[in-house]
């Protein structure tokens, strides 16, 4: 642009016409006149010409004659002023009088007034000058003109520059409150997230949500839908304000992305909710823990029914785009923790469901869990809840068990139950020392009881074939010893000492052989034959075998019931007796009495009863109940299999008989056993 | 009569032996199987009293080694009354089977005399 005016400057020596204006033709001398300026001339014979080529033309000098009239050459003057402001105006006139002068320099600010007769060399030199002054002024004004077209252009600069910084400080501004938004927003996020990490449950986290977007009028309730490890498809969400919970069978593939519309699961939930469903938003959640636990199947969606204007929508999608992560987080975790609550659930109800008792015990023997059979009344030790004790059990294997790092079992007594004790040590995760062990405690009583009864039997069977051989071994001997007594007796005169010495070597081989007779019959293991036989006379066959225990008391006997019969075996009767009689001897630790008696039973005839009563301590009461059972003993280890009392009881029931006692501390006990008597005879 | 005692028991060969020798019988004795086989085939007794269990060799093995060379009459003693009696002491050859103990040496001297006889 500027250029162009520059050329335009250049080429200003090409000036626009002259213009002429007079009664008078321009005159042919003037229009030959070279002038330093390249210019044409323009003529107005009229005032009205004039005015309109002044109005309407460009021209560089005007000359007006007042041969119009004195008054229409001033008013043409003035308006040459005004529509030809560079161009230079000149009054050509007759007579120079004052008025005109005067008039066409203040008015029309005319730079010259020529006379009308003029020397064309004078007008020549006028012209150029008129010429030149013009030149002079268009190219002022041109400057000004371009001046001011700068001043216009750099007012603009300095206005767009006020823009920008007004722009820039307006964006500035603008960021300043977007940072401010998303760090509010931000905020928000994080009192979110804060809020869901403090929720356990389906319905809290869902709760919160629903907080979450209560700002959403056009928004319904969440419905949180999700299947683990192919399990049915769990739906969640709000009826009338209250958390709902069911399940459903659906099997639609849930959406991996944000999907506005899923017409089948939306069918899907109008089935499930009975009720019609709006456009209805689903957003995916990514359940990163429970999928790798339920290898790879595990998915989530949030649903939201929706009528939001799409301006809001969009804001709407934003806001819960923000929240999936830390949404999905929370519930993968909540989803995790069931299944493990689940897991421990399933746990405790197998081990409660399990017949012996299981405990989780520590290396100070506290109990850390157990299950229901394991009771627990308060207690932390285990010895304390479990066996009533003070101290450690003994035969405990836990103690064992973590030493060895490996599982150990020991026999452990609680009450009158027998436990074996398993303690399996729990591997500490680091590989190191375990401290704890799981203890299963299996009630053996009756295993160990049965146990013991066939080992009695053996032991029995074995003391029968024992018996036999050394009776084979004593009737040898004692057969020689007594025919030689015999023989011996032959050849002794009757009368001397010799003879009643022999005598008695007879009768003490005679009570040898008889002995040996009822060993083996007592020992005798085989089911022998019952038999009608009398109290008093298994009493007589047993009380032999027992010269040894009564020696040191005073014996009494007093039977009296030898005409009825009881069926027994008799050899299984008569260690019956052999045990109340042995037991009410090692009972009485000072010499005292032992009596046996025998007679028809006084509350009921149709019984026989026989007593064996001593005159020992008696029974204290704390072991009353516990002597007719098995193994209960109270004598020295090796003197008593505690199988006596228990056998002699199950023997006389077998026999269809009972037995108790009487006892008073300090006076003695007395034992009952009565039997059904089956025969009478005179 | 020659009179055969085998038994490992002294005191039964002492007093079977004084009771026997009290009536007039000769006796002879082994304290086993072995020893009275062969006193047995020496002597050719009338009357063999013969145990059932003793070492080396025991009654009915004796019984059975001798056979047919055997001489006299055979009476089976035994204290271990339940593995043998009459009929299973006869059957092994036997002439007679009396169970120990002995309730009267002289009732026993008395039969094994009329089985002899």
């Amino acid at each position: 642009m500027n250029l162009v005016k520059s050329d335009a400057l250049k080429n200003f020596r090409a000036a626009d016409p002259i213009l002429w204006v007079s009664k008078d033709p321009l005159p042919a001398e003037y229009r030959a006149l070279a002038l330093t300026v390249r210019v044409d001339w323009a003529e107005a014979q009229s005032a009205i010409q004039a005015e309109r080529l002044l109005q309407s033309g460009r021209f560089s000098v005007v000359l007006i004659s007042t041969d119009l009239d004195e008054n229409i050459a001033l008013d043409l003057v003035y308006i040459a002023k005004v529509h030809q402001a560079f161009a230079s105006r000149m009054i050509r006139s007759q007579d120079l009088n004052e008025r005109i002068v005067r008039e066409g320099i203040n008015r029309g600010q005319v730079q010259r007034i020529i006379p009308q007769e003029l020397d064309i060399k004078t007008f020549q030199g006028f012209l150029n000058g008129a010429l030149e002054k013009h030149l002079q002024r268009s190219q002022q004004s041109m400057l000004l003109k371009e001046s001011s077209q700068r001043n216009r252009e750099l007012e603009g600069l300095t206005n767009s520059l006020e823009e920008i910084v007004e722009e820039r400080t307006l964006h500035i501004e603008i960021s300043h409150t977007e940072e401010s938004e998303k760090l509010s927003r931000e905020r928000l996020l994080i009192r979110f997230i804060k809020e869901l990490a403090g929720q356990g449950s389906f319905e809290d986290i869902l709760q919160v949500l629903r907080k979450e977007l209560r700002k959403f009028h056009k928004l319904g309730d969440p419905i949180l839908a999700y299947r683990v490890g192919g399990a049915k498809t769990a739906l969640m969400s709000f009826h009338g304000g209250q958390f709902t919970q069911s399940e459903s069978s659906i099997d639609i593939e849930f959406p991996e992305k944000y999907h506005p519309n899923h017409p089948e699961l939306v069918r899907h939930f109008a089935n499930h909710y009975g009720r019609p469903f709006i456009k209805t938003l689903i957003f995916p959640l990514e359940l990163k823990l429970i999928r790798q636990f339920a290898e790879g199947k595990a998915e989530a969606i949030l649903c939201f029914e929706s009528s939001l204007a799409d301006k809001e929508l969009s804001f709407f999608l934003e806001y819960v785009n923000d929240r999936l992560g830390p949404l999905s987080m929370a519930l993968d975790r909540v989803l995790l923790e069931n299944q493990l609550s689940s897991f421990s659930y399933r746990w405790e109800k197998t081990f409660d469901s399990m017949k012996d008792p299981i405990a989780i015990v520590d290396v100070d023997y506290e109990v850390i869990r157990s299950n229901k059979k394991f009771s627990v009344n308060g207690q932390k030790k285990c010895y304390e809840t479990f066996a009533g004790s003070k101290a450690v059990c003994q035969g405990c294997p836990v103690g064992q068990a973590l030493k060895e790092k490996s599982p150990e079992s020991g026999q452990i007594k609680v009450g009158p139950r027998t436990y074996q004790v398993h303690s399996y040590p729990i591997a500490s995760e680091d590989g190191g020392r375990s401290t704890t062990v799981v203890n299963q405690y299996v009630d053996i009583t009756e295993s160990r009881e049965l146990y013991l009864k066939v080992l009695q039997s053996e032991k029995m069977g074995a003391i029968g074939k024992l018996a036999g051989h050394i009776a084979h071994e004593l009737n040898n001997p004692l057969t020689g010893l007594r025919s030689l007594a015999q023989v011996l007796l032959h050849e002794a005169p009757k009368g001397e000492s010799l003879h009643s010495d022999l005598v008695e070597i007879e009768k003490a081989a005679v009570r040898s052989q008889k002995i040996i007779k009822n060993l083996l019959e007592f020992s005798h293991n085989d089911a022998q034959p019952q038999a009608l036989i009398s109290v008093d006379e298994i009493v007589e066959k047993t009380l032999p075998m027992l010269k040894t225990a009564l020696r040191l008391h005073r014996f009494q006997l007093h039977l009296g019931a030898r005409h009825v019969l009881v069926k027994v075996e008799p050899h299984l009767l008569q260690q019956v007796v052999f045990n109340l009689v042995n037991n009410a001897c090692q009972a009485m630790k000072d010499p005292g009495t032992l009596t046996v008696s025998s007679a028809i039973s006084e509350k009921n005839p149709k019984m026989v009863e026989l007593r064996v009563a001593d005159t020992g301590p008696g029974i204290p009461k704390d072991i009353q109940s516990k002597i007719f059972e098995a193994f209960f003993t109270t004598k020295k280890e090796g003197l008593g299999t505690g199988l006596g009392l228990s056998m002699s009881k199950s023997i006389v029931e077998r026999f269809g008989g009972v037995v108790h006692f009487e006892t008073e501390l300090g006076r003695g006990t007395t034992f009952f056993i009565t039997l059904p008597i089956k025969e009478t005879t005179a | 009569m020659k009179i055969l005692i085998v038994d490992d028991e002294p005191l039964v060969r002492r007093s079977l032996g004084r009771a026997l020798k009290s009536r007039g019988h000769e006796i002879l004795e082994a304290e086993d199987g072995a020893q009275g086989l062969q006193v047995w085939r020496e002597h050719k007794p009338d009357l063999i009293f013969l145990d059932v269990l003793m070492p080396r060799m025991t009654g009915p093995q004796v019984l059975a080694e001798i056979g047919q060379q055997r001489s006299g009459k055979v009476i089976l003693i035994s204290a271990f009354s339940g593995e043998h009696n009459m009929q299973t002491a006869l059957q092994m050859g036997a002439d007679l089977f009396i169970p120990k103990p002995f309730d009267d040496i002289f009732a026993i001297v008395t039969v094994a005399e009329d089985l002899a006889k």
